[in-house]
């Protein structure tokens, strides 16, 4: 039911602006990143408050959060926040704490990274050498249900550059989808209009023509081929194919403006500032109904950390703490920085009114890693919180042990409406918890 | 069912396996052999006696039933070698033997005799079921890796772009990013490929009349503009070195006039003046800019690691210059903290002098210069010394900044008149040329017809022969005829083939015209002339891309640098040592393969290839400057090579202790190509604790106590025991370290070790002679590393058997490394045979 008081499209428009701008200036002294005056025009493709269609975020941390300060003592609403959960105290009520879940039989520590959204770690020998072969992971198969009507289908984004097999996201042949950590590139992508779109449809459909082109090379050449060379240039051709599903994807949108948001100027220059950045623009994209799926993968490397003017160097290092009491409460710094940007992120959505409530009611926010333990390279019991997407939160949830986590993921897949109950290794759904 | 099920367990967790098969295909294979095939014909084969004799007398008191020591049980593996897993499972059990780690020490031991009788059986068997399978079609198809696409387009096209930017990465395979399995193409691959053709095809294809934009700009101290914390002089800038983007130097109103590679050469010099300040003796103290007032609270700290440094490194050291594209003039960007792309670095000395390093800008960018070179722990920037305030600290001193670009080798570049003539019209008998020198193998009519239609198609719409031109050369860029190196399909491109593979093996680069002619006519398959192709290709200068690609991959040394060492620990650790720790194994295999030396010489060549900065690092006297020398060494020395080197010894260190089971998997994977399996997935593994007193030999003995890891951890520790004298960055030390500022004595350092074969020894260079003395392995090892780069794959067990041969006959001569690799070229296994 619309609120007699919901301001109109220019207002609306202002107010993403604003609240783009001003919550940052609080919180981030790279707020020259963004320019101050909000842009705001015609075409904004958006009326009236976002609506409120199910939405899924997923944000895995590579490096895990420091089990000491991450679970409660307690179970149920009444626990005492940890260090790391301290950030998002006055969020309490939007989510909940998951112990005891992991996925049975994924080690390897570090491999254990691309399984977070899969729950499965497929080594495969190469000769001697082991490749991980992985599955679809969860935000792919929401963004199956969900992706269709909007301009992408699914993001991917960083806190900084992640490398293949660190990847959050894979698709469902088991390859890996390329993040985008550039905040200056993600902007462009999303919020930047062809100057001539007469022109960039003239480039696309020749870029297709070229494709179509080598395609009916590739099928002349393979005619000629054993069947492993086949096989190959199989791969080729359906690469290729992709690509030109895209375009065809990209030529349709061509006449569509993206929407109107205040101007990124530059790049950040610290970790947390990139990722504070890149969850600004994640919020932007959900509101305006750019797409309805992301990940945010938060890797081990990347800009600098900086906590104040204080440089924090060598995050791995770090996490290798060793039980160093002066290394963890190191370490414990830098992920309450993470607390914070997920804190900042939750508020943000749940800033942004939608026609039945807020942003984060209707978007699940998944925040956790596939490494229970990083300084023992531990896959059990992993850091598990889940925010918003209508939930009945505001408790610390303890399994049974070794629950899978893929029981989660089912809860949450039936929330967005995807009718599936089971996913990779679940052995149910974990809805009881979650009043679902 | 549930007996072959744990065949295939053997296959994933017989730790000791030289090859392994993924577990599914296993399955699946050993699955249909006993559906189709119960393996009579085998069993009456002597290899199937031989097989049985032996096992029954050694292995199966262990490996049966009741024990299944190391998950693995001889009673269960069949005889067929026709199956490859089956074969596999065997080449493992042969190998383990012959190198005697298997039986294991204290059980009696198979005479000299028996071995051989069984090794016979077993070669003889393998081939006659290679005899029998050689028709059978293997992976001949293989995309060009990264380097070896960039390094295609350089040469053909002369652009100086690269056609790998922002690609997906490839998967590594034991180090490897070329191998034909993993060299993926996705369509996110696909995708920004076609985008960077698109650029290279933009910058081949000019029009002939279209000004030249190659110029050369220089900035002095009256047009370079600055940040905060530079300090501008009249003929001088002094920049702050900082982590921080902040204080950095720009040209003013610089703008790149193309996308394309440009030279940036920097008048610089570089020195830490606290440094100098304390050394001279005269009296500083740090003040608080805005305030100015003085601030003593870090001045302790700050002497303690300045002079740490100074003790440390005795010299001058290089210190870093980060160069960094910004598409926003950098002025406009909030005045002080531009982002921008990394995009170039340049060493930067006590002395002022030119130092010179290639970008590349995309049209319009500009570009700004900061200082890294500085410790990551942060100082005050300003002091007072003899009463007046001065920036100090790691400071850069700039005179001058010259800008000489775009890079190209022809300007126009040659192509558009080739292509077209006055008329428009494009000329098809040069476009044949060109496609063919593209697709490095002749080009049929209809394929230049199919190039061609683009053209015209794009000519319809825009009637710019410039458009149509550039999506042509689009076309052949994303062709799959360019981007993979193909096998034989018949006898005609049998010398195509052949052209294209030694050419991507020993140059990674694409063929030549000399090449190309010799396979147009078919003398590259005569022996006389490919045995002088290969010489001529080893002697040429673009053998160092070989020799690059190779080691980075074979050596995993793209990982140097993945890590920042824990400052606190290593403070001298930078950059300019990272650098050269790179350089240092690539130097070694360059000169053993120059020389044809030994290639033994890998491991101890007696001398070792390094610079200052390696020099001070590694404690060796008396080398001065940053140019890499041979120096002469001790035989007792533990440096000059690989296992000695600070690249291993870092990349196998997690930055900040050192990891005896990770070094000792190196030794197995690079030196043996015998890679232990992981863990098995019910262990959680041992989390690291520093703060007792216990050392990591005390904790991994802990873990060697419990049966099942004590299967692979007595393989694998041992070799890594034998490092322990090396720290995480690979300095020597006898103690561990300790203290708050690690740099107390700690417990002395262990380095004892005891081969499997039962030799005791300590420290690295009776482990060195150790290694040695089963020699055999390691050429074999490097010889199948060799193998696995030209062809991009694992050797069949079949060409396994010909590559053994080929060291076996290499080792009865010089046993030189390039004698090694001639042969290779010259078997007909790079012929895929």
């Amino acid at each position: 039911m619309p609120s007699p008081l919901l301001p109109n499209r220019r207002q609306c428009l202002r107010a993403a602006g604003a609240s783009l701008t001003l919550p940052f200036l609080a919180s981030f002294p790279g707020s020259k990143t963004w320019a101050r005056q909000p842009v705001a025009g015609p075409g904004a493709g958006q009326d009236g408050p976002t609506d409120a269609a199910p939405r899924m975020v997923c944000m895995g941390v590579a490096l895990s959060m420091y089990p000491g300060e991450w679970n409660p003592a307690r179970t149920g609403s009444d626990y005492e926040a940890p260090k790391l959960i301290k950030p998002l105290e006055h969020l309490r009520k939007e989510f909940t704490l998951i112990s005891n879940a992991d996925h049975p039989g994924v080690t390897g520590g570090h491999k254990g990274t691309p399984a977070f959204l899969s729950g499965v770690y497929k080594p495969e020998r190469i000769g001697q050498a082991i490749i991980v072969r992985n599955q679809i992971t969860l935000d792919q198969v929401a963004a199956r249900a969900l992706g269709g009507k909007t301009r992408y289908a699914s993001l991917q984004l960083g806190a900084a550059d992640i490398g293949p097999n660190d990847s959050l996201s894979w698709n469902e042949k088991g390859i890996p989808l390329p993040a985008m950590a550039d905040p200056l590139e993600l902007y462009r992508e999303l919020f930047v209009n062809e100057k001539s779109p007469e022109k960039a449809a003239r480039s696309l459909s020749q870029g297709r023509s070229v494709l179509d082109l080598v395609n009916a090379d590739a099928k002349r050449l393979s005619s000629q081929l054993s069947s492993a060379d086949k096989q190959r240039l199989d791969q080729y051709m359906t690469s290729v194919r992709g690509v030109e599903t895209d375009i065809s994807r990209q030529i349709e949108w061509l006449g569509t403006p993206k929407p109107k948001v205040a101007r990124l100027k530059d790049r950040p220059t610290s970790y947390h500032e990139n990722l504070d950045t890149v969850l600004e623009l994640a919020a932007l994209a959900l509101q305006t109904g750019l797409t309805r799926v992301i990940s945010v993968g938060l890797p081990g490397n990347g800009l600098p950390i900086m906590a104040g003017k204080q440089r924090i160097g060598n995050y791995h290092g770090q996490s290798h703490h060793g039980k160093d009491a002066s290394v963890v409460a190191q370490l414990v710094e830098i992920e309450t920085m993470h607390s914070k940007s997920l804190a900042r992120f939750l508020d943000r959505l749940k800033s942004i009114p939608t026609t039945e409530g807020n942003l984060l009611d209707c978007t699940q926010v998944l925040f956790g890693s596939g490494l229970g333990n990083a300084s023992s390279h531990s896959n059990r019991d992993l850091p598990i919180l889940l925010a918003g997407g209508g939930f009945q939160h505001g408790k610390h949830v303890r399994l049974k042990e070794k629950t899978p986590l893929c029981n989660l993921f089912v809860s949450m897949l039936q929330r967005l409406g995807v009718e599936q109950d089971a996913f990779a290794g679940s052995t149910g759904n974990v809805n009881e918890f979650l009043g679902a | 069912m549930r007996g072959f099920q744990n065949i295939a367990l053997i296959f994933c967790r017989w730790n000791t396996c030289r090859f392994h098969v993924p577990l599914l295909l296993c399955m699946t294979m050993i699955l249909a052999v006993s559906a189709t095939r119960p393996g009579h014909a085998a069993d009456n084969s002597t290899f199937a006696v031989e097989a049985k004799k032996f096992t029954q007398k050694h292995c199966i008191s262990c490996h049966d039933s009741r024990k299944e020591k190391g998950d693995f049980r001889v009673d269960e593996l069949s005889v067929d070698l026709m199956d490859a897993a089956t074969a596999i499972a065997w080449q493992d059990v042969l190998d383990l033997v012959q190198v005697g780690e298997m039986p294991p020490e204290g059980k009696p031991q198979p005479s000299a005799e028996e071995l051989k009788v069984f090794v016979d059986a077993f070669e003889r068997e393998v081939q006659r079921i290679a005899q029998e399978q050689s028709e059978h079609d293997e992976l001949q198809i293989r995309r060009l890796s990264r380097s070896a696409m960039d390094n295609t387009v350089h040469e053909l096209l002369g652009t100086r772009l690269n056609l790998s930017d922002n690609l997906p990465e490839d998967t590594v395979v034991s180090g490897f990013d070329n191998l034909a399995a993993t060299l993926g193409q996705s369509r996110e691959f696909m995708k920004v490929y076609q985008r960077n053709a698109r650029r290279i095809a933009n910058d081949v294809i000019v029009r002939q009349n279209s000004s030249d934009p190659r110029r050369k700009r220089t900035y002095k101290v009256s047009n370079l503009a600055s940040g905060s914390k530079v300090e501008r002089g009249k003929r001088e800038l002094m920049v702050w070195s900082s982590r921080g983007r902040v204080h950095c130097i720009w040209p003013e109103k610089f703008k790149a006039p193309r996308t394309g590679v440009y030279e940036i050469t920097l008048d610089a010099a570089q020195s830490n003046t606290v440094q100098e300040l304390i050394l001279a003796g005269k009296k500083w103290e740090f003040v608080d800019k805005k305030t100015g007032k003085s601030n003593t609270s870090q001045e302790k700290n700050h002497q303690r690691i300045v002079l740490q440094d100074a003790e440390k490194l005795r010299h001058e050291r290089l210190r870093h210059v980060s160069i960094n594209a910004v598409t926003f003039p950098v002025e406009q960007v909030g005045g002080t903290t531009p982002g921008g792309r990394e995009i170039g670095e340049i060493p930067v000395g006590p002395e002022m002098e030119s130092r010179t390093v290639e970008v590349e800008l995309e049209k319009g960018e500009t570009f700004f210069i900061h200082a890294v070179g500085a410790s990551p722990r942060q100082f005050p920037a300003y002091a007072k010394v003899n009463g007046k305030e001065k920036l100090v600290g790691e400071l850069l001193r700039v005179k001058r900044v010259t800008v000489e670009g775009p890079l190209t080798q022809d300007w126009p570049p040659p192509f558009y008149d080739t292509l077209v003539d006055e008329n428009q019209k494009l000329q098809y008998a040069p476009l044949r040329t060109f496609l063919s020198l593209l697709f490095r193998e002749p080009c049929d009519d209809e394929t230049v017809r199919l190039y061609a239609s683009i053209y015209s198609l794009v000519m319809k719409s825009e009637k710019s022969p410039t458009a149509g031109l550039r999506r042509l050369v689009e076309a052949a860029l994303c062709s799959p005829r360019f981007l993979y190196v193909r096998g034989p399909s018949g006898d005609e491109d049998e010398a195509f083939s052949l052209a294209n593979r030694l050419a991507y093996f020993l140059w990674n680069s694409p063929p030549d015209s000399e090449l190309l002619s010799l396979a147009w006519s078919k003398d590259l398959l005569d022996p006389d002339v490919l045995e002088r192709q290969v010489n001529r290709l080893l002697a040429d200068d673009k053998s160092d891309r070989f020799v690059n690609d190779f080691t980075e991959q074979w050596l995993s040394l793209r990982k140097v640098g993945d890590m920042l060492p824990d400052p606190d620990r290593y403070p001298e650790y930078d950059r300019e040592l990272e650098v050269s720790m790179r350089r240092e194994p690539e130097l070694l295999f360059r000169e053993v393969l120059r020389t044809n030396s030994p290639i033994d010489d890998l491991l101890n060549p007696g001398y070792a290839l390094i610079n200052e900065r390696l020099a001070i690092h590694y404690g060796i006297d008396g080398v001065k400057g940053e140019d890499f020398r041979k120096v002469r060494l001790d035989a007792w020395s533990p440096r000059g090579g690989l296992l000695g080197h600070a690249s291993m010894l870092t990349i196998t260190s997690d930055g900040t202790r050192t990891s005896p089971v990770v070094r000792g998997v190196w030794v197995l994977e690079n030196l043996f190509d015998s890679p232990p399996s992981p863990p098995p997935a019910d262990v959680e593994p041992i989390e690291p604790d520093v703060r007792g007193a216990t050392t990591i030999r005390e904790m991994l003995a802990k873990h060697r106590d419990v049966a099942t890891c004590n299967e692979c951890h007595r393989r694998i520790d041992p070799w890594g025991f034998g490092l322990e004298n090396f720290n995480a960055v690979g300095q020597w030390r006898n103690h561990y370290m300790k203290g708050k500022w690690h740099n107390q004595k700690g417990k002395p350092v262990d380095a004892t070790g005891r081969t499997p074969q039962g030799k005791n020894f300590n420290g690295v260079v009776e482990m060195r002679s150790a290694i040695l003395s089963q020699s055999r392995r390691f050429h074999s090892a490097l010889a199948a590393k060799l193998f696995l780069h030209a062809m991009g794959r694992e050797p069949s067990v079949a060409q396994r058997h010909a590559i053994d041969q080929i060291v076996d006959s290499n080792r009865k001569g010089k046993g030189g490394l390039r004698d090694l690799i001639k042969d290779l070229c010259a078997s007909p296994l790079l012929r895929g045979k």
